[in-house]
């Protein structure tokens, strides 16, 4: 009954969104409001219609429902009801039943957001998204399909997989990257909606950058979730591998990454508007790009392309938004180029346009990495591996030379620099990094890599706190306040300056954190009998016993387990396990992680024999891997700071389409939107959207 | 002081890296058979799981190929035969890095070629709207303003990019 329920649905789903996109096009070119405002409606439904589908799955899967093929694949009457829960995104069908209730969630918010603006930009914004909803309906009516039935009803179930059961995590990483992934859906309809109505203005713009940071920010956190969850489960003491589901995250995130720096400079110059639709329509692109080397097994082998029925669905996908996109660009190019002031070489906004240059070089270089085995091989030169090695080695210098043009690019002025400008800015994070590189190299740390990019985290830290703290300093005096206070109004008055430099600092610690995990931990494999020790850096792991039984949990999987001491840096006991599912062949891995500031122990078993009660184990000590996650923190931190609606900003450009008078600024303050006076504009507005294209008030001069 | 900073850090900085190029020159000792085992290991894909090395993987398969690394070596064989060995076991694909010299040079020439596209159109833009400027600009540009005196100039332009900024 549920589940056919939840079909119904989705055929009435494809329906709707059917429905939306003719009337959103339609209403568009006979600019006829109640026609767009029915579409607008109609996307609403595909929303409530995707949550009663993915409501339907979910029950079922609670339920365990064998009859429901998708339910009997991955649950099993022992499922805990959290895994249960959580199966929704455990295989394709479900993860894309999940995408679409994100999906249709994110463009009925838009729609609803800007339901009284832009009637005509908003219309064909509407088009986009409810063709995308066209598809993913599609794909759950045809070769997807999630309610899709079994005969007979198995008694019971396959149970989700293995890793996906193992650590509560899979609960949080999966959204996070689907709610970047589906949510960077919006800035490419928008990109679109541009094209197609000939508006790249600051409205636009504006709108367009802050949903693409909601679900850059989504991203960024799915992105690092993942890495910890690999490090925390996998037991191989490494976050990233260069796996191409991994890469398949990366690469709109890049993209993504670029259209954020360059819209500032679009924003501020005028210029690079087509480049900016160009980055925002790649990023989607790509993010179906991803979903497709990774959902339909094409990377694993070129031969599951045929045996895959999504697989030529997201393929068409692809060719399709690229072909319309790339006639609509051709189409519109007179009438985008053009505008805006060129620069010199030497200044912020050539910073950011190398920033460009080098994201895009790293997209590629990923891109090529990922996609190099498949090329070679579909040409017939036989099959190669591009693992980690090669990714570090070639991508590696690209981050270093971001990492330079990060503390470089927001100390250079708009327009032009001047070499006095340069050392005033320069010169004291120079001498910092110096006696920091001196201090490290004194230390004893030999290796080239963490070298380079500690002393250049600290020049670009010491860049961005010189900014905080000379603005700040000019405000305290010019107002006589604390200078905490002085630094938190500056901060709070520009919002996505500083909350650009948080994310910067986030990065470096980050950047730090991978540079020096990566090349200076150590490690260990050992076979240890009950009573035996083992020595790695500072720390001793006495072996105690080995115990073996099933889970409390769920008493079908066995667990291997070995306890052990330690001392050291840290002290106390832990407990690494392996665990056999019942339906994974190789052992689940459970390392023991015990985590400090200064390093991570990490322990995997490898092999055990029950009969002498020897183990082998992989011992590692990691450096500084906490300042990953930390690091992580802060750039989220960072930019959510940045979006955070401000009450006190009024949009000082008019909002587009519109027709109300600018509010005069008094005079005097014209610099301070933060003394503007109030206006007719409702507060979030500036938030969403029309945010000041002038940053504000930086009295450091 | 920022006067001195400049080339006091810049001096430093070039005093540190020649002595750390002479550290680097200074022959290191060298590996052990235990660090060359590793090193080919890092190097190796796991056969039997997705992009972890035989270094990284915890299965049987990679375990013995771990062994027979050491193995091996311990043969007398050199860590170039060792991989060649490896390669013709089980095929190009063993390797984690392909040997093609092309595939490690192909991002960075997209990458030069990028900054050069754009510095060229930078350039061009630059003397375009330079040229096209119309002389009265330029005059006026030239003529009354230099009254201002250099300082003062730069110092309005400062200011007006820190506001701006």
């Amino acid at each position: 009954m549920l589940p056919t329920l939840g079909h119904v649905a989705v055929v009435i789903g494809l329906g709707a969104s059917l429905y939306a996109f003719v009337a959103f096009v339609i209403g568009a070119r006979r600019s006829d409001p109640r026609l767009v405002e029915s579409a607008r409606r109609a996307v609403y439904a595909t929303c409530a219609l995707a949550a009663v589908a993915s409501t339907a799955m979910v029950v079922s899967l609670l339920t365990h429902d064998f009859s429901v093929s998708y339910v009997a694949r991955n649950n099993a009457t022992t499922t805990p009801p959290f895994y249960s829960i959580i199966s929704l995104w455990a295989a394709l069908e479900g993860s894309i039943l999940f995408w679409t209730l994100l999906a249709t969630g994110y463009a009925s918010l838009v729609l609803w957001r800007y339901r009284a603006r832009h009637p005509v930009l908003m219309a064909w914004v509407g088009a986009t998204l409810a063709a995308i909803g066209v598809f993913l309906f599609a794909v759950m009516t045809w070769p997807g399909n999630p309610f899709a039935r079994m005969t007979p009803i198995p008694a019971e179930g396959n149970g989700p997989n293995a890793l996906l059961q193992n650590h509560p995590f899979m609960g949080l990483h999966p959204p996070l990257l689907y709610l970047g992934y589906t949510g960077l859906a919006i800035p490419f309809a928008f990109g679109i909606a541009a094209l197609v109505t000939r508006r790249t203005d600051e409205a636009w713009l504006g709108i367009v950058r802050r949903w693409t940071m909601v679900p850059w920010i989504f991203l960024t956190l799915g992105i690092i979730a993942g890495g910890w969850w690999s490090y925390e489960v996998l037991g191989w003491g490494g976050y990233w591998g260069w796996d191409p589901v991994e890469n398949a995250a990366l690469l709109p995130w890049l993209t993504a990454t670029a259209f954020i720096h360059s819209s500032m400079v679009a924003e501020r110059r005028g210029s690079l508007r087509i480049w900016s639709s160009v980055l925002v329509i790649a990023t989607f692109v790509l993010t179906i790009l991803g979903t497709f080397l990774t959902r339909s097994g094409v990377v694993a082998s070129v031969h599951s392309f045929t045996a895959s029925a999504i697989g030529p669905w997201f393929l068409g996908a692809i060719l399709v938004a690229l072909g319309v996109s790339l006639a609509l660009l051709v189409w519109r190019l007179p009438d985008l180029a053009g505008g805006g002031r060129p620069a010199e070489l030497v200044s912020r906004d050539s910073a950011f346009l190398f920033n460009n240059v080098l994201f895009l070089g790293l997209t590629f270089a990923v891109l090529f990495g990922t996609l190099l085995p498949l090329g070679i091989e579909a040409f017939g030169g036989g099959k190669i591996s591009v693992g980690a090695p090669w990714f570090n080695r070639v991508n590696a210098p690209i981050f270093v030379a971001l990492l330079f043009l990060m503390g470089v690019g927001p100390a250079l002025p708009w327009g032009r620099a001047s070499w006095a400008t340069l050392r005033e800015r320069f010169a004291i994070p120079l001498l910092v990094a110096v006696a920091a590189l001196a201090v490290a190299f004194g230390l004893g740390m030999r290796m080239p890599a963490p070298l380079a990019t500690l002393g250049l985290a600290v020049f670009v830290g010491g860049i961005l706190l010189d900014e905080l703290v000379s603005g700040a300093r000019a405000r305290a005096r010019a107002r006589s306040e604390a200078p905490p206070v002085a630094a938190w109004r500056l901060a709070t008055r520009n919002r996505r300056r500083y909350g650009g430099y948080a994310v910067h600092c986030g990065v470096l610690v980050m950047a730090v954190a991978v540079a020096v995990s990566a090349t200076l931990s150590s490690e260990t494999t050992t076979t240890l009998r009950p009573g035996q020790s083992v020595d790695l850096r500072g720390y001793r792991l006495t072996y105690d016993r080995l115990a073996v039984g099933p889970l409390r949990d769920d008493p079908r999987v066995l667990e291997t387990r070995a306890e052990l001491r330690y001392t050291g840096t840290q002290q106390g006991s832990l407990a690494t396990a392996s665990r056999q599912y019942p339906n994974s062949v190789t052992p689940i891995a459970t390392p023991a992680v015990r985590t400090s500031l200064g390093e991570d122990l990490y322990v995997t078993l490898l092999a055990a024999d029950p009969a002498s009660g020897s183990v082998t184990l992989h011992v590692l000590v990691n450096p500084l891997v906490v300042w990953i996650w930390i690091g992580g923190a802060v750039v989220a931190l960072g930019a959510i700071f940045a979006i955070w609606p401000d009450r006190r900003l009024l949009p000082m450009a008019a909002p587009a389409g519109a027709d109300r008078p600018r509010p005069a600024p008094r005079p005097g303050t014209a610099t301070h939107p933060a003394s503007l006076p109030a206006g007719p504009e409702p507060a979030l507005d500036a938030a969403v959207g029309e945010a000041p294209p002038s940053g504000g008030a930086r009295v450091d001069a | 002081m920022r006067r001195l900073a400049v080339p006091i850090a810049a001096g430093a900085l070039l005093a540190l890296i020649a002595l750390m190029v002479l550290a680097f020159m200074r022959p290191a000792p060298a590996p052990t058979r235990a660090e060359q085992a590793a090193a080919i290991a890092a190097d190796l894909k796991c056969p039997d799981c997705q992009s972890l090395s035989v270094a990284q993987s915890t299965t049987e398969a990679s375990a013995a190929i771990r062994r027979q690394i050491g193995e091996l070596l311990a043969a007398g064989r050199s860590p170039s035969e060792v991989r060649r060995y490896f390669v013709d076991r089980y095929g190009e694909w063993i390797l984690l890095s392909p040997t093609s010299p092309l595939a490690w040079i192909v991002p960075f020439v997209a990458i030069v070629a990028g900054a050069l596209l754009l510095a060229t159109w930078l350039s061009v833009a630059r003397r375009r709207t330079r040229t096209a400027a119309p002389a009265a600009t330029r005059a006026a540009a030239d003529g009354p303003a230099s009254v201002i005196s250099e300082a003062a100039k730069r110092r309005v332009r400062d200011e007006a990019e820190a506001l701006d900024a």
